[in-house]
């Protein structure tokens, strides 16, 4: 592992294993995560990359071990309220609500928060400012995700989960969104799992390094080993 | 014996209407609310065939159940069209606008009903034939859908219910698949119709209305929607064991709706306890949950 | 042709009439736009409102407000059930569309018998007498009920406006009715919200029920076979997940059904809401979209 930390962890996950219904996809995995860290997880598809993320947020009823956020068990099947600990979370898909209008959706994002995070978030991402009333779903891949990324924020969550955020974006896009990312993690110590495809955009950003292969953790260490790595894909 | 004959040509009349409703709600994966209006449609048509033309009376059951199922193309098209969701909609509309119009016309007989209706058979052993014709009717439609659903159209529509926008790129027209197995399930609907007036020679509307609806709900859904035999078991349950209850002797007024309340509760106990269906299989892979993505 | 005091007058029964239509049309309108459900089992519920009134108030001879608020209690709960137990199950169940469909209309066919078995299918009035004193405006009838029956819509009306437009729980509601499982990742609990908006809703079907049973009488299954239809003919016209324009449209039928009477003889009346079931199928498709731009406020002002 990583190094050997003497701090709680802010994520702790024990012989997580889940999956749907009676398959499990993700099996007896345990791993910490680090206020401040920023992780990368890859793997194939199907290796339990998002299974793990679904885990986390307390959205798939077929659990078996025990997940703890800042010292507070996730209970399965609450996703609100696991949320309301601190846990940001944006999907690969689906993550903006398309019909109402950009405002609007940061504006539902903020519901639990304080109003003028809104001004200000609008402000830090000039992309929305300009097109704070059209609606979502017709604004861009990569302005729906910057959008996506930016109404998380509005959470002021503690830790932040990103399914491929670059996934289907402009290389100029995909840039622009993992330097969105890395500014999150610098300089406002947002703690990030990054479940990427891109690897080699990945690594750049990250610190530690996470592979899943059919369901279980494979490798984790700081990411210079596998950027360091002769044949990075004997890994996976 | 008059009394069990003439229940189990209602019986056997219902197996055709309740495998007719199986081909749109089990096999369709469509809710038309206005099946029993077929019935009507196909009923009142050839009775009044039969009263004005002097035409065969078979001849004019089957008029009749060509009337009923132009008339679900027309209000079908429209509605699938758009989506699944609408039929429910335009099909309501049309059950409670053609309600309301045969109640109030002169022709149909109103609201009293329409009575000397030709008998489909003029002859000493009239319920006996009739039955044996209704049985052999009632056995050929579940053949037919049996029939159906294990040819080619049938595998279209199984394919359709599993994916329909892979079968649509697959350059099948949904749309039109649906709308001929309403058509054609309100043709059945319209004969069952047609045989029901010539036997029992007085048809009112008030037959075809909200209850008639729940019944054959019930009776599709008790069964097992989407199996073969379920609903014409479920029609020959439906509409046998409420004869138990005449025997209490209660007032119409009570008796209905006591039916009424009967029949939809049967509905929503198998709907949260065994969707599947009497017949169904217990994996909860037929009836009703067959259509679950 | 006509006079204009009749068309006037016509245009005020119109309008008055229109109050609990538009009740109702809201009602159906908003838990299809929330819940995302077809809610047929409104019917069922509209009865179980006029119904418990009509027993708190005609056999347990309660003081009129406190039958009110017994029976707003009594629907309120009863849509929570027909959430919590019904859709719930069926949605946590993953049940296709067609299930719903059967369970909303069943759940309605059984209440209406339910209540025709309890009360008989003579009609019902909720006061021994419904007269209302009568008003002239400029020769114009107008009714004390007209004038209650439209007040008490249209503060309802602003209210939720209100609800929907500036408060939390409208916005909640937006987001569930645009992208459940994502309103969750923000904190939103979509099963209450689902709670709320039925709840709304069967608030708007007691307050309706409760006007149309203070100026005629009602048959149990007058909900099922006649108010529903309205209400779903309305909410396709103004286009589904537009609940205003829903109210809106309620107006428009209504007047539309007043105005009628000038060349259609008002028994064929009802025709006109069936037929315009497929008018609107076969042209507008997806509603006329009324649409609420102007009265919508604006939101980035200052920003």
């Amino acid at each position: 592992m990583v190094e050997i930390e003497n701090r709680n962890p802010l994520l702790n996950v024990e012989n997580l294993s889940a999956g749907y219904s009676d398959h499990n996809i993700i099996r007896n995995i345990s791993l910490d995560i680090f206020q401040g860290e920023i992780v990368g997880v890859f793997g194939h598809n199907g290796s339990g990359k998002s299974t793990f993320f679904k885990s986390v947020i307390g959205l798939l009823k077929n659990k078996r071990g025990i997940i703890r956020f800042n010292d507070q068990e996730i209970m399965s099947g609450n996703i609100s309220d696991n949320i309301k600990l601190g846990i940001g979370i944006v999907p690969q898909n689906n993550n903006i609500f398309p019909n109402l209008s950009v405002y609007e959706c940061l504006q539902i994002a903020s519901l639990k928060k304080e109003q003028f995070l809104i001004e200000q978030i609008i402000s830090d991402f000039p992309i929305l400012k300009d097109k704070q009333n059209q609606k979502a779903g017709s604004l861009s891949g990569g302005e729906q995700q910057i959008l996506a990324l930016a109404m998380t924020l509005q959470l002021d969550p503690k830790i932040l989960l990103l399914d491929e955020p670059t996934a289907g974006l402009s290389p100029n896009m995909a840039k622009t969104v993992m330097e969105l990312i890395e500014n999150l993690n610098k300089n406002f110590n947002k703690t990030i799992i990054i479940i990427e495809q891109n690897v080699f955009s990945a690594l750049a950003v990250v610190e530690r390094a996470i592979i899943f292969r059919h369901g279980k953790v494979v490798f984790d260490h700081h990411s210079s080993k596998l950027k360091k790595a002769k044949n990075l894909w004997d890994y996976f | 014996m008059e009394y069990f004959i003439s229940l189990f040509i209602l019986a056997s009349i219902n197996v055709i209407l309740a495998t007719s409703f199986n081909l749109i709600l089990g096999y369709g994966g469509l809710l038309s609310v206005a099946q029993p209006i077929f019935f009507a449609i196909g009923a009142y048509c050839s009775a009044l065939i039969a009263i004005y033309f002097d035409i065969p009376i078979f001849l004019s059951i089957i008029f009749a159940s060509l009337i009923a199922g132009v008339f679900a193309f027309g209000v079908s098209l429209p509605s699938l069209r758009v989506s699944g969701d609408y039929l429910v909609v335009s099909t309501l509309g049309f059950q409670l606008g053609t309600l309301h119009i045969i109640n109030n016309i002169e022709i149909t007989g109103a609201a009293g009903g329409l009575s000397n209706i030709p008998p489909l058979i003029s002859h000493p052993y009239r319920s006996l034939l009739t039955l044996l014709i209704v049985v052999c009717f009632a056995v050929l439609s579940i053949w037919m859908v049996r029939k159906i659903m294990r040819s080619a159209y049938g595998r279209a529509i199984t394919a359709l219910r599993n994916d329909e926008i892979a079968f649509s790129s697959l350059g099948r027209n949904p749309i039109r698949i649906k709308v001929l197995i309403v058509a054609l399930s309100a043709a059945m609907a319209g004969f069952a119709g047609g045989i029901y007036s010539h036997y029992y020679l007085y048809i009112t509307p008030e037959q075809f209305g909200i209850f008639a609806t729940a019944t054959l709900l019930t009776m599709v859904v008790i069964g097992g929607a989407g199996t073969v035999l379920g609903p014409a078991f479920g029609a020959i349950i439906i509409t046998t064991l409420p004869e138990i209850i005449t025997f209490l002797n209660l007032p119409v007024s009570i008796m209905a709706p006591l039916q009424g309340v009967i029949f939809t509760g049967l509905v929503l106990i198998f709907i949260f306890v065994k969707p599947s269906g009497l017949i169904g299989s217990t994996r909860g892979l037929d009836g009703l949950e067959i259509w679950k993505k | 042709m006509f006079s204009s005091d009749i068309l006037l007058q016509l245009g005020w029964t119109g309008l008055a009439t229109s109050s609990f239509y538009m009740l109702f049309a809201t009602a159906f309108a908003l838990v299809l736009k929330v819940n995302q459900v077809w809610n047929f089992g409104q019917a069922g519920l509209m009865v179980i409102g006029y119904f418990s009134c009509y027993i708190f108030l005609q056999i347990l001879d309660f003081f009129p407000l406190w039958a009110i608020l017994f029976s707003i209690l009594v629907t309120v709960f009863a849509g929570c059930c027909l959430e919590k137990y019904g859709f719930g199950v069926l949605r946590e169940r993953k049940s296709p569309p067609l299930t719903f469909f059967i369970f909303s209309i069943v759940i309605a066919q059984f209440f209406v018998f339910l209540a025709e078995l309890i009360f008989g299918t003579t009609p019902k009035t909720l006061y021994p007498s419904l007269n209302s004193k009568i008003n002239l405006f400029y020769g114009i009838v107008i009714t004390n009920w007209d004038l209650f029956a439209l007040i008490s819509s249209i503060i309802i009306m602003s209210v939720l406006y209100f609800i929907m437009k500036k408060t939390k729980l409208g916005y909640s509601m937006t987001a569930v009715s645009d992208n459940p499982e994502l309103a969750e990742m923000y904190g939103i609990k979509k099963e209450y919200i689902y709670l709320y908006s039925i709840s709304i809703s069967s608030f708007l079907l007691f307050w309706g029920m409760y006007l149309f049973g203070t100026k005629a009488a009602i048959f149990p299954s007058t909900p099922l076979l006649q108010l529903l239809v309205f209400a779903v003919i309305a909410t396709i016209i103004a286009g589904i997940g537009n609940v205003f324009g829903a109210a809106l449209a309620a107006v428009f039928l209504s007047l539309l059904q007043a105005f009628s009477i000038l060349l259609i003889p008002s028994k064929w009346q009802i025709l006109i809401a069936y037929g315009l079931i497929f008018f609107i199928i076969l042209f507008f498709p997806k509603g006329f979209v009324i649409n609420l731009e102007v009265f919508k406020i604006k939101k980035n002002k200052g920003s």
